[in-house]
């Protein structure tokens, strides 16, 4: 009864708290687009290119590959699969290479194949040009082909399907086994899928999947293997992996950090009293930044709660520092100037992170400083009075005798240095190497980018590399000038620069085209003389002609046709993805297929107008060298606002210099383990060091206490050691994660917060003789 | 005289008749035969041309599956059908390669020839409904596809022959256009069929009616 009134208290709080920090979520919009936390693109057409990687057509694109049986096997069960894919109606697009195109793909390019065709001249329906044609159909026609040329002959006599068909079937790379696409250099059958859905679409992505695999077990694969790869797998997998980790991670570290909550303090309110502040940090800072900003970015809240982990020590720095039974004042008069400027050190040193360059750091940075701030507040005036109320405190401040045994250790301080020194040999011998590829940084794991790239050459599919964006106010006025470059790209395909190159102009031509195309097609009358002229003493009756002359006369009189007329969808999902509108603007794609040299490519495109040309890899890559570059500007921002801080704070220049030398030996350790585990440095890392200084000053700060007696200095030893335990819970835990980012952040933490420990105390505390001759300063 | 019996179509449209007790026995005979060295004559009927076109050449076959069409005149080319592949080889020498599993109308009618030539019931089974009638020493099988798609193009294919002996392989578009190829064993000192007599007896009609416009395109 007595217990329960003692936690109303607390509990009545601790659910305040959870409610506002729930309503406050459903304010808040996270967006979890990365182009929101990267900085702009230096260019509009980089910015663009970004934005369409990651949001637009390529990432609802599958690469799926077969392999493991023989060619044959594959090829059936290719086939199997993608009839089955197709009938299941979630894909826009099932492609494996057989039978070319559908009856609506090929309904459609021969009915307009005088307006798309590339051969369409005045001189082709010249009488010269016909009599080769009908030449040419007469020997077909008594060939074994013959029945074949049939077909088409007598419809088209000058060819103009099959070389609209050619257009269409060009590029990749793909060899064709039983009329399915192999990899040209492995015995891999290949297959392109466009899911319906967009490739942000978890759920669809993974009904896709999950068909994908299913047609792939139903085709009875025997030995074979299936391989899928595209950026909705990666997003799926990423997402997948991220969430099993830290639902994994989340149980332990909550198991372990309540009981070692509950030995310390032997009361289960201790948890919820740790919780409130945490809670109220994390509403107000969210708040706070989507007051600033507008939204919030789902990767920078990840972090922001990272640093944030250095609030769950505040309420347990003043519960671990209070007598039983003592006045909330009696613990804050203690410990509340070091507090104080702890906090105020912190917050400084996170203000830094206000001038990063990456968007997403300077939501970061004023999440943490906000949060901290919050978190502090609630717990110097929400905190002390439930506390009391409830009575918490140690359960026992330790023997000082164990205390003073351990703080004996600090005499031969010096031989502390050994292993700062020996780290500081090791950066010297093995400097570490900064993070200059982008891609390393994705959740993506290096063996999913290498097969996703080696399934992407195999089919010729377009990757994320080199584009050159075309601009205009029109449909058309992006075609014509895609269509001057027609002959710049054949150029550079016959010089081996590039492979080839997909864009919207080699499939659509421009109404201007069309149009000409239309002036050159004679009218019905001169066309049947012509064709009579031509037939001359060949056995052709006039009247096989007549489906050509009918097509020939309505092509001339048909409107010029847009890329939105394409009546098939295998055609459009070719087109789409190569033409769109943002903001009013249409933009074409030039993507090159195997490019050879990078150089040339990109002089080519130089000074066309309306004509970007961009790396997309360079660009990413430069825009992450750019932001680490900036992230040692204002890490020294950060160091100089915490020293002028401490400065002021500690009015003391050895105590100064004994709290950052703690800081500085843990940071010069932690960063010769990261090099020695061969870990390039990124952002991430930054950002974690910076969060371990953090935590490092904290314990560096309550260590350098002076004016303290022994029993409060096991108190302060016994609080940090549990803060820190519970850090090496909640972040060490994450060294042992599947996921390769959170991986990176729970080394550096273990290392820099347990580090700073040791070092808080053997280098910030005062040596026991020193502390004897002259008490206090 | 090709053809003694009423057009297999309308057997087709008829519950499915025993096929007579000497299908068996020359699918038998003729999947007996391992190797065949044979001339032809080939005459093309089209009703966009105003008169015939004709070719003539030689015929290798091997068991199980090698088939070579050299055509001498008017025209050298080489067709060649080796398990799923089929190359064409034109008179400039450049070989046209494909596969029939990627191309299903190739592939229905080269297994006409190469079901029958290999005495494989199961083959032919596979895209055709197979009418044998006549006897053994003068059959005739109509072979009528199956598939839509291929009936879109296909009426039917008729061979006859003698014993193991294949005379002659007459195929009729859906458009009414036909052609026939003559076979006989080589250096062969009987006489050769004339496809104008053949032509008379055919119940089908088109070949010989008036002029029609060929397939223009593809079906809607």
């Amino acid at each position: 009864m007595n217990a329960a009134r003692r936690a109303a208290p607390i509990l009545a709080t601790f659910l305040a708290a959870l409610l506002l920090t729930l309503t406050t979520f459903r304010f808040i919009d996270l967006r979890n687009d990365m182009a929101d936390f990267l900085p702009a693109a230096p260019t509009e057409a980089g910015r663009l290119m970004l934005q369409e990687l990651r949001s637009g057509a390529p990432t609802s694109l599958l690469l799926v590959g077969l392999e493991g049986a023989a060619p044959a096997d594959l090829a059936r069960i290719s086939r199997a699969m993608a009839a089955r894919l197709a009938a299941s109606g979630r894909f826009e697009l099932v492609a494996n290479g057989e039978a070319g195109f559908d009856s609506e793909a090929e309904r459609f390019l021969f009915g307009n194949r005088y307006l798309l065709s590339p051969t369409v001249t005045e001189a082709a329906f010249s009488v010269t040009a016909l009599r080769r044609d009908l030449e040419k159909l007469l020997d077909v026609l008594s060939s074994s082909a013959g029945i074949l040329a049939q077909m088409y002959g007598f419809a088209d006599p000058t060819g103009a399907f099959v070389s609209v068909v050619q257009r269409w079937t060009e590029g990749g790379s793909a060899r064709s086994i039983d009329g399915v696409w192999f990899a040209p250099d492995a015995n891999r059958a290949l297959m392109l899928v466009r899911m319906k859905a967009a490739g942000l679409d978890l759920t669809a992505q993974d009904q896709a999947d999950a068909a994908i695999r299913a047609a792939f077990t139903a085709a009875s694969p025997g030995p074979a293997r299936l391989l899928v790869s595209g950026p909705a797998i990666f997003a799926r997998d990423a997402e997948r992996s991220i969430r099993s980790d830290v639902r994994l991670l989340s149980i332990a570290s909550t198991v372990l950090v309540a009981g070692l909550l509950l030995l310390r303090f032997r009361s289960p309110l201790v948890l919820a009293v740790i919780a409130v502040p945490v809670m109220l940090a994390v509403a107000v800072a969210a708040v706070a930044v989507q007051l600033i900003f507008g939204f919030v970015q789902g990767t920078a809240f990840g972090f922001g709660m990272t640093m944030l982990g250095v609030t769950v020590d505040y309420p347990v720095l003043l519960i671990g520092h209070r007598k039983r039974g003592e006045a909330a004042s009696g613990t804050l008069h203690r410990i509340g100037p070091t507090f104080n400027l702890a906090v105020a050190s912190a917050s400084l040193g996170l203000v830094g992170m206000l001038r990063a360059s990456l968007p997403g750091l300077v939501q970061v940075g004023v999440f943490a400083v906000v949060g901290v701030l919050a978190a502090a507040a609630a717990t110097r005036w929400l905190l002390p009075p439930l506390i009391v109320a409830a009575d918490l405190a140690p359960v026992s401040a330790g023997s000082a005798q164990r205390l003073l045994r351990l703080e004996h250790l600090r005499r031969w301080r010096v031989w502390g240095l050994v292993p700062v020194a020996a780290a500081a040999l090791v950066l010297v011998l093995y400097p570490p190497r900064l993070e200059r590829d982008l891609a390393n940084l994705s959740p993506v794991p290096a063996e999913g980018r290498a097969l996703d790239q080696e399934l992407r050459r195999q089919l010729g599919a377009p990757e994320v590399g080199q584009i050159a964006v075309v601009r205009g106010a029109s449909v058309e006025a992006v075609l014509r000038r895609e269509e001057t470059l027609l002959p710049v790209l054949d150029r550079l395909a016959a010089g081996k620069v590039i492979d080839g190159a997909e864009l919207a102009a080699r499939y659509m031509p421009s109404h201007a085209t069309q149009r000409a195309r239309q002036a050159a097609l004679p009218d019905g009358t001169t066309l049947a003389e012509r064709l009579g002229e031509a037939g001359d003493e060949l056995p052709f009756r006039p009247e096989a002609f007549a489906p050509f002359r009918q097509d020939v006369e309505a092509a001339r009189a048909r409107q010029p046709l847009s890329p939105a007329d394409i009546a098939s969808p295998l055609l459009a999902a070719r087109v789409q993805p190569l033409l769109f509108q943002r903001d009013g603007v249409w933009y074409g794609l030039i993507v090159p297929r195997g490019i050879n040299d990078t150089a040339a490519l990109g002089a080519a495109f130089a000074g066309v107008p309306d004509v970007t040309y961009v790396d997309i890899g360079r660009e990413l890559n430069g825009m992450l060298a750019d932001s680490t570059a900036n992230a040692w500007t204002w890490l020294s921002w950060s160091a100089a606002a915490t020293i002028v801080a401490l400065v002021i704070g500690l009015r003391d220049m050895s105590r100064v210099a004994r709290v950052i030398g703690a800081l500085a030996a843990s940071g010069v350790v932690t960063v010769a383990v990261l090099a020695l585990t061969g870990a390039r440095l990124s952002l991430i890392h930054i950002v974690t060091l910076q969060f371990a200084a953090g935590v490092g000053l904290d314990y560096a700060l309550f260590f350098a206490r002076t004016q303290v007696d022994e029993e409060e200095r096991a108190r302060t030893l016994r609080t940090l050691v549990t803060c820190n335990a519970m850090t090496l819970m909640t972040f060490g835990l994450l060294t042992f994660c599947e996921t390769a980012l959170l991986r990176t952040i729970g080394l550096p933490v273990a290392v820099g917060t347990f580090s700073a420990l040791v070092f808080g105390f053997l280098f910030a505390g005062p040596r026991p003789e020193a502390e004897r001759a002259s008490p206090g300063g | 005289m090709l053809l003694h019996h009423p057009a297999p179509l309308l057997a087709a449209a008829s519950a499915a008749e025993p096929p007579p007790a000497w299908f068996a026995q020359l699918m038998a005979q003729l999947a007996a035969i391992p190797e065949r060295h044979e001339t032809f004559r080939e005459e093309k009927r089209l009703a966009a041309l105003n008169r015939p076109l004709l070719s003539e050449g030689q015929l290798i076959y091997r068991r199980p599956s090698y088939l070579e069409k050299l055509t001498i005149l008017p025209r050298k080319e080489i067709l060649l059908v080796q398990d799923d592949q089929l190359t064409l080889t034109g008179p400039d020498g450049s070989p046209r390669e494909l596969s029939l599993a990627s191309r299903p109308e190739i592939g229905v009618l080269v297994d006409a020839v190469g079901g029958t030539l290999s005495g494989d019931v199961r083959r032919l089974q596979r895209s055709y409904t197979v009418h044998p009638s006549g006897t053994l020493q003068d059959w005739q099988l109509a072979l009528v596809p199956i598939h839509p798609r291929v009936q879109e193009m296909l009426r039917q294919i008729v061979i006859r022959g003698s014993g193991p002996a294949i005379r002659s392989v007459l195929t009729e578009q859906a458009n009414g256009d036909a052609q026939i190829m003559l076979i006989e064993r080589s250096r062969s000192a009987e006489g050769p069929q004339t496809f104008a007599g053949t032509q008379a007896d055919t119940h089908q009609p088109g070949v010989a009616g008036p002029a029609r416009t060929p397939q223009a395109g593809p079906k809607p």
